[in-house]
């Protein structure tokens, strides 16, 4: 023992020292921010893993070209006849949105668009852990993303939370993470707490708990975000009830509900800022 | 100048470097999406496994860091998990390897395995405890983990043998 100690005891001590200061910087800086060794190798690994996920999307976009070809022509045929019905319902929309304006000039109602800044990332990876859903999106710090900021898609679905900023890199935890908790509301305005699952996680599901009796949920209910606490804003869609059960107490019911976003799909997301509280 | 074996300790960091960033870039882009029932396989700490039985404590303990630093930025349901545990792993094998194992495919697939469900069982531990999860889905999760890693100790061992026996000639 005396000998392995004198003959390696420089290295041992030098392994203890570097792994002591990695986890004394990591706790220190815990809550969001990550620490200065992960953001550095971070930071010089980002490159290579752009340039891999290209390579990887161009094979990818090959391969579908080629072997997706008539499901992708039946999905264009679904998506034009999609797109007539939303250009119906685009016309009508413009009709209500006008007398909507009227009414509201009538009632002399202030305007409440949101007041929001969209910054938009592509997704760059999704974390390698069994025990976690996550992805990492191009941009960080650099431009004014912060831990906390809710994350949607282009139709203004839910997709998660940013879990840590980096100098050009951030990690957003999913709605389906068995980790987070956000504050929804039923169609019905009954407000409810949309949680991940780790059982559900498997299946890129989350659910309701607590429920209360009287208010239980259709299948295919919609759940949106309830605005509450102030960090998300209202009104983006988490989901669709997929099925409902009795909790264990026997006294309330829970929800599983099945992610608006296709998570699974994910290439540009939109991280949503609201700048009215900084005017 | 720089003397030879200086050179050769070079070279031989850098190659261990390489070899680190492929397995990392595989871990990360390739593996996480051959997912079987939802899991993939951990290829990284295997690779710390074979570095230890084969080059003694200090490469063990130096690549464990190194690759632990690296799984925890891939792995981000830990701080420093990884860091922690694959250093320490390093350096244990490599002690073992030294005084007790011998460098064959048992004893890497013996320590493979105790490493895969110590890793299993640090990850569930903050599910179980802090956000009460289900024990069935959680240990469902981690036996799969550790079943389908270990698929993957056959050609892990061979490049960390390959690897071992390079440096040794070096």
């Amino acid at each position: 023992m005396k000998k392995f100690l004198q003959t390696r005891g420089a290295v041992i001590g030098a392994v203890a020292l570097v792994m002591i200061l990695i986890a004394l910087l990591s706790w220190s800086l815990a809550g969001g921010r990550v620490s200065f060794v992960q953001n550095a190798v971070h930071t010089v690994v980002r490159p290579i893993e752009t340039g891999i996920r290209s390579a990887v999307g161009t094979l990818e976009q090959i391969y579908n070209y080629m072997h997706n070809f008539d499901q992708l022509q039946a999905e264009h045929r679904a998506l034009l006849e999609r797109v007539a019905d939303y250009e119906r319902m685009a016309r009508e929309a413009a009709e209500i949105q006008e007398e909507n304006a009227r009414l509201r000039e009538l009632l002399n109602l202030v305007d409440n668009i949101y007041h929001e800044r969209i910054i938009d990332a592509h997704v760059l990876t999704w974390d390698a852990s069994n025990w976690t859903s996550a992805f990492t999106i191009d941009r960080g710090s650099n431009f004014g993303i912060e831990v906390g900021d809710p994350v949607m898609t282009e139709r203004r679905e839910l997709v998660g939370v940013v879990r840590s900023v980096g100098h050009n890199w951030a990690t957003v935890q999913t709605i389906i993470d068995p980790g987070i908790s956000i504050g929804g509301q039923l169609g019905t305005g009954v407000p409810v707490v949309a949680e991940g699952n780790f059982a559900l996680m498997q299946d890129w599901m989350l659910r309701l708990s607590h429920i209360p009796t009287g208010e239980v949920p259709l299948l295919n209910d919609a759940i949106t975000t309830s605005g509450l606490g102030g960090v998300i804003p209202s009104g983006l869609l988490i989901g669709r009830v997929d099925r409902i059960g009795l909790e264990d107490t026997g006294v309330s019911y829970y929800a599983v509900v099945r992610p608006a976003a296709e998570l699974s799909r994910l290439v540009q997301v939109f991280i949503v800022q609201n700048v009215a509280e900084e005017e | 100048m720089l003397s030879d074996a200086t050179k050769n300790r070079i070279v031989r960091i850098l190659l261990h470097a390489l070899v680190l960033l492929l397995i990392y870039v595989l871990q990360t882009m390739v593996f996480s999406r051959l997912r079987l029932f939802g899991i993939a396989p951990l290829i990284l700490p295997l690779a710390v496994v074979g570095v230890a039985l084969f080059e003694g404590p200090s490469w063990g303990s130096g690549f464990g860091l190194a690759a632990g630093v690296l799984s925890d930025m891939a792995f981000s349901d830990h701080v420093v998990l990884f860091t922690i545990l694959l250093t320490c792993l390093g350096m244990g094998i490599g002690l073992l390897s030294d005084y007790l194992l011998s460098r064959g495919f048992p004893s890497f697939f013996l320590c493979g395995a105790a490493t895969l469900i110590l890793i299993a069982m640090a990850q569930m531990f903050g599910f179980f405890i802090f956000l009460r999860q289900s024990p069935f889905a959680l240990l469902g999760a981690a036996g799969m983990q550790t079943l389908y890693s270990l698929l993957f100790t056959v050609p892990m061992y061979y490049l960390a043998r390959s690897l071992g026996r390079r440096q040794t000639k070096i």
